[in-house]
């Protein structure tokens, strides 16, 4: 019985992690085709990827609506977050289920939800239409962190600081904030990383104009599959990821991250 | 605190809700409801849509056949890949949630890293290996086994087994976290009491696992039905989903049907919702999970 | 309406002046009114629920009164926030901000007052050395015992020289050798800086061993506020005869009057007490076990009894001598001498004397 667990939990592993191994490995093929395993290792592709234009574009554009779109989430979230902390009640409870609601809503409703209402306004530029979209799919994620970072400061300490002649505000910026801001930056992170690899509203919110790196992949596999610069492209994505995590592991921690997920 | 002295609870606070608010109402909202009442008039072709108020669109999705297919198609989809996250996902958090906090963190920290990549990274992961010169061909051909590729790819199957994998970690972080909290001590009651593993396993640590179990299937069963992406491409161009009409009628600028079909989707989301905690019951269990 | 006795003091820092504070249902205090005498340890002394905590966030200003008024030296302080108030706290569970280092954390409060930094150094070394934990200055919260988080909490109390110092419990955390010890170095560094404390606490001993004055709560209400010896000699109620310390409670009828005495028949048998009494009257007696005296029987005197002993508790330093008297329970504690307790053994019959001013009338009815 154990043996069988063991066997499907191995498989598991495999089978989410094989994937995304394969994709890296064959980022770095020196040959024309895929082959597996790749004969050579090479960068060639990765070169390709910063010289196509489209590509190039595609992936700065991803990286700047997920830190507009992040650093949005972060500030309202945490907003949010600090204005229904302690309370109670009917309103708050509502307030909650809206705020975290668009974690459990089908992303394609929304995205072509807010393309209509883009268009019944009167149109919307393209890169804030998208960053609207992607600072709603991540404030909820700042929500969860910060109130979790919120539920572990003591609520006597901020009375001490009144004790202590501070008002509201600097009690808010000399106690609590310190106390919090792992859990605003690691929220920060996951709008962040939600953005970047977000493609269902991207669908429908992105244009000729402005396409972000998940829906650029996305259209090389469906019209020009084959080569091998969508490897190069998709570890480009994974490597930016890694890159976030990383940095935010070494600010906080990664024990932190992973609890507040 | 006294109300008026505690920023959170003074109206310096409730200044602070306005801006989040606001947001949410504007842009996810009035969406919405723009977005619903669209799905209600007839359709037009220069306008967004028609100025006549009609149910026909949901009728049609109700009694045509081929809405019919897809439907079925879509939450036969869904059935599979729940089936498939269950077991192997249950499976994979029975063997994690007994481990020491550090290595069941970094294993868990392994399943959850691979969710942070986009969805058509992971797509092209299975096209590299099941498509015509991927990874099961090539090696199939090179030892000699099969002369001409298989074509794995483009099917009920390959969508299924494809979106499982995408899927899994989130059934096996939802079911971990809850077996953790389990206290080991309802296992050894029930063992004290002649129960054999397997009925410990069926009476006390499955219905205290239900909650998991139940947020797990939830999120996986809605990811399934706006996995656009994965579907398309996995599934090719006659593997369609109800998601998959939606971006057609989309592209057609038929927008009232597009958004009839978008909140049948999300009525299908909600009905799958009610079935799962109908079965599961998982509020039998009290604060744990 | 409490009643009270005022403690007449040259200033006085805190007045409650008819204060309600209600919770829902709950009337956590009930028109209270009190004076807290400048340069005084005061206790708020009760069991868990009585209001006295309530009182200590009133001073402060966690808590706005319903009815009534707080007065802060003079000031009146129900409209002000309490980071404006003249006021510092020591938290039961010390409450020090986890991310400043004990130097910062006793700054806070100076630096929030914009006390310039030079100035806030020599503050903060003082305070340090006051409560003896020079060289701690650069550690953070984490790295210290119980007792010496303790003693930062109230360093970074006492070096904002505020009228009033209010402690919630303090030394509920600490256990107890290091709690008497704290007690000592409380009462010394209050006298030291003659600073006002107001202290809240559910341990009589803590009260008595420390306080100037204690006013002693029960629902809401001040049952008795006086010096820690009057209370513990004329405890008021039977609660506060029981609470603080034990009490043998006698019920007896007056059955004659003298000049200033009356006589009064128990359960148990006849006594003198204090204080002319109507004939017919019925009252209610108290008497601390220590103050009854134990004699050979047979001695017949107006105010001695005669009664059985049940039970004797050895406790080295006293014994514990139960005894039944006519059906009334008694409990006498007596001192460890030469002629002991060990002279009644259970079952001998025994002479008790019940001193008139060791009888104190309750005022609670019979």
């Amino acid at each position: 019985m154990r043996a069988m667990l063991l066997l499907l939990a191995g498989l598991t592993y495999l089978l989410v992690l094989g994937p995304i191994l394969i994709v890296l490995i064959t980022a770095f093929s020196a040959s024309e085709f895929f082959a597996f395993p790749p004969q050579g290792f090479s960068l060639r592709w990765f070169v390709t990827f910063f010289a196509t234009d489209s590509m190039r574009t595609a992936f700065l554009r991803s990286v700047q609506i997920a830190l507009v779109s992040a650093a949005a989430a972060t500030i309202l979230g945490t907003m949010a977050s600090l204005s229904v902390e302690r309370r109670k009640g009917l309103a708050v409870a509502l307030l909650q289920a809206l705020f975290l609601a668009p974690l459990i809503f089908p992303a394609i409703v929304l995205g072509l939800s807010l393309l209509l209402f883009y268009k019944l306004i009167g149109g919307m530029p393209d890169f804030f239409g998208l960053a609207i979209a992607h600072t709603i799919l991540g404030t909820p994620f700042v929500i969860r962190s910060v109130s979790a970072s919120l539920l572990t400061v003591d609520p006597v300490l901020e009375e001490a600081s009144q004790s202590l002649r501070a008002g509201p505000w600097r009690t808010f910026a000399l106690i609590l904030m310190p106390l919090i801001w792992p859990g605003i930056l690691s929220g920060a992170m996951f709008a962040f990383i939600v953005s970047f690899g977000e493609l269902n509203t991207a669908l429908f919110l992105t244009g000729p104009g402005v396409t972000t790196l998940p829906i650029e992949i996305f259209s090389y596999l469906q019209f020009q599959g084959g080569q091998l610069v969508i490897a190069a492209a998709s570890a480009v994505q994974v490597g930016m990821i890694a890159l976030i995590v990383l940095l935010v592991e070494r600010m906080i921690g990664l024990t932190r991250v992973i609890r507040s997920r | 605190m006294s109300r008026r002295f505690q920023l959170t609870r003074s109206s310096a606070g409730l200044a602070l809700l306005a801006p989040p608010l606001v947001l949410f109402l504007l842009f996810f909202v009035a969406p919405l409801l723009s977005l619903f009442w669209a799905s209600l008039h007839t359709a037009s072709d220069n306008e967004l849509y028609g100025p006549t108020l009609t149910t026909a669109h949901y009728a049609t999705i109700v009694t045509d056949p081929f809405y019919h297919t897809i439907i079925l198609r879509t939450l036969g989809t869904g059935a599979v890949i729940l089936l498939l996250c269950l077991v192997l996902g249950y499976a994979t958090a029975y063997v994690l949630a007994p481990l020491p906090p550090r290595r069941r963190l970094l294993l868990l920290a392994l399943l959850v890293l691979p969710l942070m990549v986009s969805n058509v990274v992971r797509a092209y992961g299975w096209i590299a290996i099941l498509g015509r010169q991927g990874l099961v061909n090539s090696l199939l051909r090179n030892t000699g086994v099969i002369e001409r590729p298989l074509v794995l790819l483009n099917s009920f199957e390959a969508v299924s087994f494809g979106l499982m994998t995408i899927l899994l970690p989130y059934m096996v972080i939802s079911v971990t976290n809850t077996l953790m909290a389990i206290d080991a001590q309802y296992k050894e009651a029930a063992q004290s009491l002649r129960a054999s593993p397997v009925r410990t396993f069926v009476h006390v640590t499955w219905p205290l696992s239900s909650p998991g179990v139940a947020s797990g299937m939830l999120l996986v069963f809605l990811l399934t039905l706006s996995a656009y992406v994965t579907i398309t491409l996995l599934g090719g161009p006659r593997m369609k989903l109800l998601v998959s009409l939606v971006f057609d009628q989309v592209g057609a600028f038929r927008w009232p049907f597009a958004a009839a079909l978008a909140f049948v989707l999300l009525g299908l989301a909600l009905a799958a919702g009610g079935l799962i905690l109908a079965i599961l019951r998982p509020q039998r269990v009290q604060g744990k999970g | 309406m409490s009643e009270f006795v005022t403690v007449t003091p040259s200033a006085v820092d805190v007045r409650f002046a008819r204060v309600t504070k209600r919770y829902g249902d709950t009337t956590a205090v009930k028109n209270v009114t009190l004076d807290i005498p400048r340069g005084s340890f005061f206790s708020l002394l009760g069991p868990s629920g009585c209001g006295k905590t309530t009182m200590l966030r009133l001073i402060a200003g966690f808590e706005l009164p319903d009815e009534g008024d707080v007065f802060i030296r003079q000031a009146h302080v129900n409209d002000i926030p309490p980071y404006r108030r003249d006021f510092a706290m020591v938290f039961q569970n010390f409450a020090l901000f986890p991310h400043l280092t004990v130097a910062d954390n006793v700054a806070f409060g100076l630096r929030m007052s914009g006390v310039a930094r030079a100035e806030r150094a020599a503050a903060v070394a003082n305070a340090l050395a006051l409560v003896k934990l020079n060289g701690f200055a650069d550690r953070f919260p984490k790295q210290l015992s119980g007792g010496q988080q303790q003693r930062v909490a109230i360093a970074r109390a006492i070096v904002m020289k505020p009228a009033v110092l209010l402690l919630d419990e303090p030394l509920g955390a600490l256990d107890k050798n290091l709690r008497e010890a704290m007690q000592v170095e409380l009462r010394s560094l209050q006298r030291q800086l003659d600073l006002t404390m107001v202290f809240v606490t559910h341990d009589q001993e803590e009260a008595l061993t420390m306080s100037d004055a204690i006013a002693v709560m029960r629902n809401g209400v001040i049952e008795q506020l006086g010096a820690p010896r009057e209370i513990y000699e004329n405890p008021a109620t039977e609660f506060i005869a029981t609470f603080l310390g034990a009490s043998n409670l006698i019920e007896a009828t007056v059955t004659g009057t003298g000049t200033g005495t009356s006589l009064v028949t128990a359960e148990c048998g006849n006594m003198i007490v204090n204080g002319q009494h109507p004939v017919g009257a019925k009252l209610k007696l108290a008497i601390r076990p220590e103050r009854l005296l134990l004699t050979q029987a047979g001695a017949a005197e107006p105010g001695m009894i005669e009664a059985l002993v049940r039970d004797v508790v050895y406790r080295g330093m006293t014994a514990q001598v139960y005894l039944d008297c006519g059906g009334q329970p008694l409990l006498a504690f007596v001192q460890n001498t030469a002629s002991s307790a060990l002279d009644w053994p259970p079952g001998s019959r025994v002479g008790v004397r019940m001193p008139a001013e060791s009888l104190v009338l309750l005022r609670d009815k019979p």
